[in-house]
């Protein structure tokens, strides 16, 4: 099966500024992708990318195996919610449901009305009247009404309060459900994505820190603490992550293939908050010239 | 694709709408009005030989609204177009929609082709609708004035072309500088610089100019002035008015055909009429430049105007009436070509916004 998105060596520059580069990922078909990283990391560049609403400056995109926003028939195949959600707001609801029957020859009005109708919102309401978490909810349903599919949100939550960030979610997964569409979500907050997502891609410092199953990178990475001792000295499969000693004692972040058997360690597992954010932490926080001071941090 | 793009066009359909009744009430009211003068004038005047010594019937304020509605129709279509425009895609990349916009099912390119041609088609329709109100109610003073090509713009097809021109100005400006207000100051002074560059130097090139003339007693405005070049005084003819043509220009020669200076015009009078040619107490230095005077003695005057007659003429060139509607198709043509090159280069343009 075609790739949901497929990158190869993806960059983006605005002038001198690196906003993405050398990006290679692959998110395999069907999946509920999750995109996280630090704000400035290149998420919401990688995923106008992935749209069409910019074009690379290096390597190329594929999305469901062909180029972004070719032609009409691509575009009608990818939904997209942008970030903060943006509506016509001299125009009611009624009239974005027009607009998006008039845009898309998939539309489907009875999918577009009963979403309206769960959501209680007033069709002649202008959209610039309605709340934060409504116009949200009202881009989604744009979004999944010309029957994508692949869904593609770029941080839809990220202005929203805590409720309507839930109630977006769970619209959210109940299309995705319903539909079988598939979907690319990105957050600057994980605690958003891990309900939802079955596949993480962690983007900082404007590379691809880390991509892969759910459960398959919970299931193999281990926090091992115990007597000092220097990372190298571990076995060739186990790959560190990150690791902070004091005089006597280490902590080690490896990724492993197969479990820990050492008896010397204590060993745990992660939560995914903590598994990302160490991959943050690798990338640098956004910045790649502050990556060599905050690993050196660490390993103090 | 069109049903969308005429609901976001019916803001600006309406304040159209509402512009172009309210022009032609106006004019519907005030038009019969003045074609009555004009038809009860015309016929006194037939009456007599010449129709230039008619007493003019219309009333100041006839003049006010005349002057008036055809300042709107020069102003109008231009702002309209402008404000139209301009915020077309700009505005959409200035509040963040053109995400929504652009990843629907239609490619951006026709997105804009469909904006544009509904809210195009609107802003020279209103345009070519305010001109007909005007241009009809106007013609019974036009008629009397015989002056066409000094409405020229104002006039029939020509404002709807200027309309078309300001909106495609509008539309490829927002299109590359991506602000509304940055792009509508950088339209108004695109689209002036045009309507110069026409007005200016090629409306002239649109129809073959007539050459003719004219013997010196049809000039307007014969006198004597003291020119600063030559420190002496010199003679002066206006050019002369011929009826609803457009005037290109206008040359004193003598009999030779060559065009007098005013050296040599100073040396004939000085020749000729030494008594003119002394000027208001006989030093020319004297008066203002530029101050006609007539002479101390009339009969000195005639007979110097008589003998002037006899060597110089005025050489005119002028584009006849009969070419009126040629250069009305021409002009509203070069301007509907640029728009439609501009419209053509915003949407090659559309595909590479914003990388």
């Amino acid at each position: 099966m075609t790739a949901l998105l497929e990158a190869e060596g993806l960059g983006k520059r605005y002038g001198r500024r690196v906003a993405l580069s050398g990006c290679d990922v692959s998110i395999p078909a069907g999946r509920v992708a999750g995109l996280v990283g630090p704000n400035g990391a290149g998420k919401s560049t990688l995923i106008q990318l992935a749209v069409g609403l910019l074009q690379p400056t290096a390597g190329s995109i594929a999305v469901l195996g062909r180029r972004p926003a070719e032609d009409s028939a691509q575009l009608a195949r990818v939904g997209f919610v942008a970030q903060e959600t943006p509506t016509y707001p001299n125009l009611s609801v009624a009239q974005h449901l027009t607009m998006g029957a008039s845009l898309n020859p998939g539309w489907d009005p009875a999918l577009a009305r009963s979403r309206v109708e769960r959501l209680a919102l007033d069709p002649r309401q202008k959209a610039g009247s309605l709340s934060g978490g409504q116009q949200a909810q009202l881009a989604l349903t744009l979004a999944v009404s010309k029957r994508p599919e692949l869904l593609i949100l770029d941080e839809p939550v990220a202005s929203l309060d805590p409720l309507a960030r839930r109630e977006f979610l769970q619209g959210l997964m109940e299309t995705v459900a319903e539909h079988n569409t598939a979907v690319v979500v990105s957050s600057h907050l994980i605690s958003d994505l891990e309900r939802v997502c079955d596949y993480l891609v962690v983007l900082a410092g404007s590379r691809v820190q880390l991509a892969g199953e759910v459960a398959e990178l919970l299931g193999s990475h281990y926090l091992l603490s115990g007597p000092r001792r220097d990372s190298s000295r571990l076995p060739a499969d186990q790959i560190v992550i990150e690791e902070s000693h004091t005089d006597r004692q280490s902590t080690i972040l490896v990724r492993s293939p197969r479990p820990i058997l050492d008896p010397a360690w204590t060993t745990k597992t992660l939560s995914l908050e903590d598994l990302v954010l160490a991959y943050m932490r690798r990338g640098g926080a956004g910045t790649p010239g502050l990556s060599h001071r905050s690993n050196l941090e660490v390993v103090a | 694709m069109i049903r969308f793009a005429w609901l976001q066009s019916r803001t600006q359909t309406a304040v159209a709408g509402v512009a172009v009744a309210v022009v032609t009430l106006i004019t519907l009211i005030t038009g019969p009005h003045l074609g009555h003068l004009y038809s009860t004038t015309l016929a006194s005047c037939r009456a007599h030989p010449d129709c230039s010594t008619t007493i003019n019937p219309f009333s100041n304020d006839d003049y006010a609204l005349f002057g008036a509605l055809g300042v709107l129709v020069l102003v109008m279509p231009a702002i309209a177009g402008l404000f139209w425009g301009a915020p077309l895609v700009a505005r959409e990349l200035e509040s963040g929609t053109y995400r929504l916009a652009w990843t629907q099912s239609v490619r951006r390119s026709r997105w804009l082709a469909s904006k544009i041609a509904v809210l195009g088609l609107v802003s020279v329709a209103a345009a070519g609708l305010l001109s007909l109100a005007v241009s009809w109610s106007a013609r019974s003073i036009d008629l009397t004035k015989a002056d066409r090509f000094r409405y020229f713009d104002q006039r029939d097809i020509v404002p709807l072309s200027y309309a078309a021109f300001a909106f495609a100005v509008g539309v490829l400006m927002g299109l590359l500088i991506r602000r509304v207000l940055p792009a509508l100051g950088a339209s108004l002074a695109t689209f002036v610089a045009g309507r110069f560059v026409e007005e200016e130097w090629l409306r002239s090139h649109l129809a073959a100019a007539t050459h003719s003339t004219f013997a010196l007693s049809d000039a307007s405005g014969l006198g004597f002035t003291v020119d600063p070049g030559v420190g002496g005084v010199v003679f002066q003819a206006g050019a002369p008015h011929i009826q609803n043509s457009y005037l290109l220009s206008a040359q004193e020669v003598d009999r030779s055909g060559h065009v007098a200076t005013a050296a040599s015009l100073h040396q004939f009078l000085l020749r000729y009429c030494p008594s003119v040619a002394q000027g208001p107490q006989g030093g020319g230095g004297a008066t203002p430049a530029g101050a006609s005077h007539a002479p101390a003695d009339p009969s000195a005057f005639n007979a110097c105007i008589g003998r002037l007659s006899a060597v110089y003429h005025e050489s005119v060139s002028y584009i006849a009436p009969g070419k009126y509607w040629s250069m009305q198709w021409a002009e509203t043509g070069i301007f509907l070509v640029t728009a439609l090159a501009l419209v053509g280069l915003a949407l090659w343009a559309i595909r590479r916004v914003p990388s």
